[in-house]
């Protein structure tokens, strides 16, 4: 393919032109092939979303863990102030708030029924004051709520520390596994992706079989292994990039129609993270790199 | 120099089977010769060996003052520019027009397509062919394919023509056609060397003739004065 740049230039195009061309000698396998890609990379990305957005929301409800610290009645409002300061210095703990007699009161009379509530005068709904401590996230789990939980007990006015509120650590260890299984379906998306490469050399040597004479004629009239194998290699990237772009975009369709769902139907603040800006490239990457690793396999079995 | 020269050239294919034993000639720039001999003789393997799509096992086969023995896989096809190949099956493109089996080379040569054209159309002019440019392969006659076929090998403007039995799907007088063409071209300074076993064809185009029997060189018979070199 060597040349002058104009001479170089119009080689370009020509080949592109065959490249383009080479998707039309087996349109069925070809659509099969770009669906398949397609499949497989709106899997990756929607597996990658829903694992995303699942961790997200466990390790926030996970990160919002907090230990009700109940204190003696006869405990001042100095001592107060001092266990917060000695509770709000470990590195376990994320912030200490004081809650009053009424704020608990009116908690608890929350968490009864109202026909009940109805039939019993406000003061007999018990409320006692004390400290409400939010663990850090990342510090420990499930062994560290225990650890800061003993530290409560052991503290001068502390009453009673009620359990760490439910599952909280499992609820972290939830979103570890959560996040494993994300890894695992990506890993199983890729796996598809590695399985449409087949796809992708199977549609590229039906094109090689069907100009097999016009290779070896182009051969003959002075054609370098370069001129007579880029059409191949562009065939194979333009149903890679196709195939994976349009997985993309399906799944970016797909993800934002979801959020608009759940906006509606939950009211709920959580979105599925789609990463356009990310994605698009990658997808064009990844379908670049598809079809080279394909024409690249279906010419080496061809020489074979 | 030569334009081509063989010394002791032997080509074994594998389970010891001779194709050529021992061949040495040399073929000058601007001349005709023929490549005679029996089925088997070893003509298509000397072309293919003067088309560098094999290595000779043993001697060395030169071609424009370069070994084809050492000759890079990569300067091949470069190779290959200076050579216009055809064959006895004419090996056309059925999908194509004829125009298009014509100008398929070029695009390796990254010609514009003004160029293209123009080479197509003077190509198939001289041929007298023009007249098919975009008829499909099938609609013409064996004669009018193997005159596409060597308007395909020379768009190229090649130096050499290598021609396999060109003739040998066709009968006495477009055979007579396409060995006139092949004068014409040898007349205007391209080197033909063409493989045939027609002995009447032979016998009427009186030319310097190798004749090959069982890969060997029987016989290297001079072409009379008044036709060498065309």
């Amino acid at each position: 393919m060597a040349g002058n740049g104009p001479n170089a230039l119009r080689q370009g195009l020509h080949l592109l032109g065959q490249g383009f061309k080479g998707l039309t000698v087996s349109p069925g396998q070809t659509v099969a092939c770009v669906l398949s890609l397609a499949v497989a990379g709106c899997l990756v990305v929607l597996s990658a979303s829903f694992g995303s957005l699942t961790v997200d929301v466990l390790d926030r409800a996970g990160r919002s863990a907090k230990v009700l610290v109940y204190l003696k009645d006869e405990v001042p409002a100095e001592r107060v102030q001092d266990l917060m300061t000695r509770v709000g210095a470990r590195s376990d703990v994320e912030a200490v708030e004081y809650l009053t007699r009424e704020q608990d009161r009116a908690h608890n009379a929350d968490l009864l029924p109202r026909d009940v509530m109805a039939t019993l005068p406000a003061e007999a709904v018990p409320g006692q004051h004390g400290l409400e401590v939010t663990f850090r996230a990342g510090a420990g789990g499930t062994a560290g709520i225990g650890a800061l939980a003993s530290f409560l007990k052991a503290l001068e006015g502390v009453d009673v520390v009620a359990e760490p509120p439910v599952g909280s650590g499992r609820l972290r260890a939830l979103a570890a596994a959560v996040g494993f299984l994300r890894t695992v379906l990506m890993m199983l998306a890729a796996l598809l992706l590695v399985g449409t490469l087949f796809f992708v050399v199977g549609t590229l040597t039906r094109t090689m079989e069907r100009r097999k004479d016009e290779m070896n004629i182009l051969r003959l009239l002075g054609a370098t292994d370069a001129f007579v194998r880029a059409p191949i290699v562009i065939q194979g990237v333009l149903q890679g990039v196709a195939g994976l772009a349009l997985g993309s975009i399906a799944a970016i369709l797909v993800s934002g129609a979801v959020n608009a769902w759940l906006s509606v139907e939950f009211d709920v603040a959580v979105r599925l993270p789609a990463w356009p800006g990310r994605v698009l490239p990658l997808a064009v990457a990844g379908g670049l790199l598809l079809g080279v690793a394909g024409a690249f396999i279906a010419t080496a079995r061809r020489e074979a | 120099m030569p334009l081509i020269s063989l010394h002791g050239v032997s080509k074994r294919y594998q389970g010891g089977i001779a194709a050529l034993s021992d061949i040495t000639f040399d073929v000058e720039e601007g001349e005709f010769l023929f490549l005679s001999g029996p089925s088997g003789a070893g003509k298509t393997t000397l072309l293919r060996l003067l088309l560098r799509m094999e290595v000779a096992s043993h001697g060395d086969v030169l071609a424009f003052g370069r070994n084809l023995r050492a000759l890079r896989r990569s300067a091949v096809p470069f190779l290959r520019r200076n050579i216009g190949v055809v064959f006895q099956d004419f090996r056309l493109l059925p999908e194509r027009t004829v125009a298009e089996n014509v100008a398929v080379g070029l695009h390796v040569l990254g010609l514009s397509r003004r160029d293209i054209r123009q080479r197509v159309e003077n190509a198939l002019y001289d041929l007298a062919i023009d007249r098919y440019a975009d008829h499909y392969p099938s609609m013409l006659s064996g004669g009018e394919q193997q005159r596409v076929a060597i308007g395909r090998a020379l768009v190229m403007h090649p130096a050499l023509i290598l021609a396999d039995e060109p003739t040998g799907n066709l009968d006495w007088e477009l055979s007579n056609e396409i060995v006139r063409l092949f004068e014409e071209l040898n007349a205007k300074g391209t080197t033909v060397v063409m493989a045939t076993h027609d002995r009447f064809l032979l016998d009427a185009y009186p030319r310097r003739t190798i004749l090959l029997n069982r890969g060997m060189l029987i016989e290297d018979r001079a072409a009379p004065k008044r036709a060498k070199g065309g």
